[in-house]
């Protein structure tokens, strides 16, 4: 229910050519899941709209005035409370004195304030380090370049040419880490496409020999996966391997998810199908569906799940559906580099919808928290991010 | 925390009547087609809310709250009082169906928005708009309101760059809700 008011928001964006790319994504999304809500008659809307003149608002306000005598309450009852409601104007306000309140604001004054910033924390972005055969390293990151006679690679992403090699022995392995606040953009050599994650790292050949399994490796972290298909390598298959599972793929699109800090590997199939394995179980992966293997059980669960949430970061959004303030932080941690710590474990269980901008600043996130009035405070400390 | 969550609507009531009112009547018009009756019905969920002093966590909260009880009033006037006519058997079937309820309060949130950007712009756009959105040609515009083809494309890009202004900016976030 709550997601057809952002959606109407969506449609009158659609209407007045407005929409960003991401909200392109996201109304298509919508409308799968509320078929009605793309075909909009705006002949009938336009007509209500002129409609609402047809209603006497002042003869309605009176009415209800002298049904429930506010004119005498008032004057005693709105000094006392609290206002609450806030409109885009008062909100769009409250937004702009925060972040005046950031220049401003001194750490060591003592006073007492709802928000405390001692250092401006920067919205991740584009960077990787790239580890070649012989253990050198190179930084890419924005205005870098890098060239060698098998990858060419900017501040954004690295391409490796599709030559096919004879010999395995010739095949060297790189590795290609995200750090905290990163995100990067990889093309394998046989065309594979990979987005990675913040506090992320792959492992993979550098070229891969035709007609073999295709094998690469995610020692921790997130990454999407866009497989070149089999049939363009001999039948070669690919396969993903992280610490406990491995993925069988035959030409797909899929997420893994295996975070160092998280006790669970998540696998969503976006396209295709894949065969997850742990040692002990082998389970098939249909699209739409989420596979979660625990570190310290053997067994493979699978779930239905919308992929679109699933997959949205690397299309430069955050979605939540009903997850947990805690689960939402460790998210926010990796892609800003901050640690979220709460005063009140308790506060970490509410769960929460939510779509984020990941090209925002981590105050506007907070503050929207807390005007909704789900946190008092919070205190921004050189990486460090307290919720109270 | 838990007092947080409880705040009266009193302080803000005649902003919330500003701005939902005609909706709400337009969205029981839908199905209560004796006008007075249907102001009568919504004007009471006013009072309701007034006199019960109720509490929204927020703003959406109120808003499924306000089309969700017209919605029920709706159902049970065309239930118990006795209405006739023909078209009470089909209001309650659309009152019944979710998908249309859904489908209906977006319908009207769309109205709703775009009757409070529209209304800011002065009559000669306003005019214009209304018919470009209704899908009308330049052309078509300019016959029918006797003005030049070249004032209508003006005053046109205008209005829309006015409307755009206030959509645009929905904020890098896009929405943030407690479950």
């Amino acid at each position: 229910m709550n997601d057809i008011f952002h959606l109407s928001k969506l449609i009158i964006k659609k209407k007045l050519k407005v929409l960003t790319d991401a909200e392109k994504e996201q109304l298509q999304q919508f409308g799968s899941e509320f078929p009605f809500s793309k075909k909009q008659n705006f002949e009938n809307i336009i007509q209500k709209v002129s409609d609402y003149t047809l209603i006497d608002k002042n003869k309605a306000w009176l009415a209800i005035l002298e049904k429930t005598k506010i004119a005498q309450d008032t004057s005693v009852v709105v000094p006392m409370r609290r206002f609450w409601y806030k409109y885009g104007a008062a909100a769009a306000a409250v937004l702009a004195l925060f972040s005046l309140s950031y220049f401003f604001l001194d750490k060591d004054t003592g006073v007492k304030t709802p928000v405390v910033v001692s250092n401006p924390i920067e919205i991740g972005s584009s960077k990787a380090t790239l580890t070649l055969e012989d253990g050198s390293t190179v930084t890419l990151e924005k205005g870098t370049n890098y060239k060698s006679n098998t990858v060419n690679g900017n501040g954004e992403q690295i391409v490796y040419d599709g030559k096919v090699k004879e010999s395995a022995a010739k095949i060297g392995t790189n590795f290609l880490t995200i750090p905290r606040g990163g995100q990067f953009f990889v093309t394998l050599a046989d065309g594979t496409k990979v987005w990675l994650n913040s506090e992320s790292q792959l492992k993979y050949p550098v070229a891969f020999l035709e007609g073999e399994t295709r094998q690469v490796e995610l020692l921790y972290g997130e990454a999407y996966f866009e497989v070149s298909p089999s049939t363009a390598h001999k039948g070669a298959k690919f396969k993903v391997k992280t610490q406990v599972q491995n993925v069988e793929v035959i030409g797909t699109e899929f997420n893994v998810k295996a975070y160092r800090d998280e006790s669970s590997i998540y696998t969503t199939l976006v396209k295709g199908k894949v065969a997850i394995s742990n040692g002990t179980s082998k389970e098939i992966l249909k699209p739409n569906q989420q596979s979660k293997i625990n570190l310290n059980s053997s067994g493979i669960a699978i779930t239905e799940v919308n992929v679109y949430n699933e997959t949205s970061w690397r299309k430069g959004l955050f979605v939540f559906k009903g997850m947990p303030l805690k689960d939402i932080a460790k998210v926010l941690s990796r892609w800003y580099d901050v640690d979220i710590i709460f005063a009140d474990p308790a506060l970490g269980n509410e769960k929460f919808n939510g779509v984020l901008n990941k090209n925002q600043k981590i105050e506007d996130i907070l503050t929207t928290i807390k005007n909704i009035n789900f946190i008092n405070a919070y205190e921004i400390k050189e990486h460090k991010i307290t919720i109270k | 925390m838990e007092s947080s969550h409880n705040k009266s609507i009193k302080s803000d009531f005649k902003k919330i009547f500003d701005t939902y009112y005609e909706a709400l009547v337009s969205y029981g018009g839908r199905f209560i087609h004796l006008k007075d009756e249907c102001e009568d019905l919504v004007q009471d969920i006013f009072v309701d809310l007034w006199q019960k002093d109720l509490v929204f966590p927020d703003e959406i909260s109120l808003k499924v709250y306000l089309y969700k009880t017209v919605r029920n009033k709706c159902f049970n006037f065309l239930k118990h009082n006795k209405v006739k006519e023909k078209y009470a058997e089909n209001s309650i079937a659309l009152l019944e169906n979710d998908n249309y309820f859904l489908e209906h309060v977006l319908e009207e949130e769309i109205v709703r928005q775009l009757h409070q950007a529209i209304a800011l712009l002065p009559d000669r756009k306003k005019e214009i708009i209304k018919l470009s959105l209704r899908g009308l040609k330049n052309t078509e515009i300019a016959e029918l309101l006797e003005i030049k083809l070249q004032t209508v494309k003006t005053l046109k890009s205008q209005s829309y760059s006015i409307l755009r202004d206030q959509f645009k900016d929905l904020g890098t976030v896009l929405y943030f809700l407690c479950v």
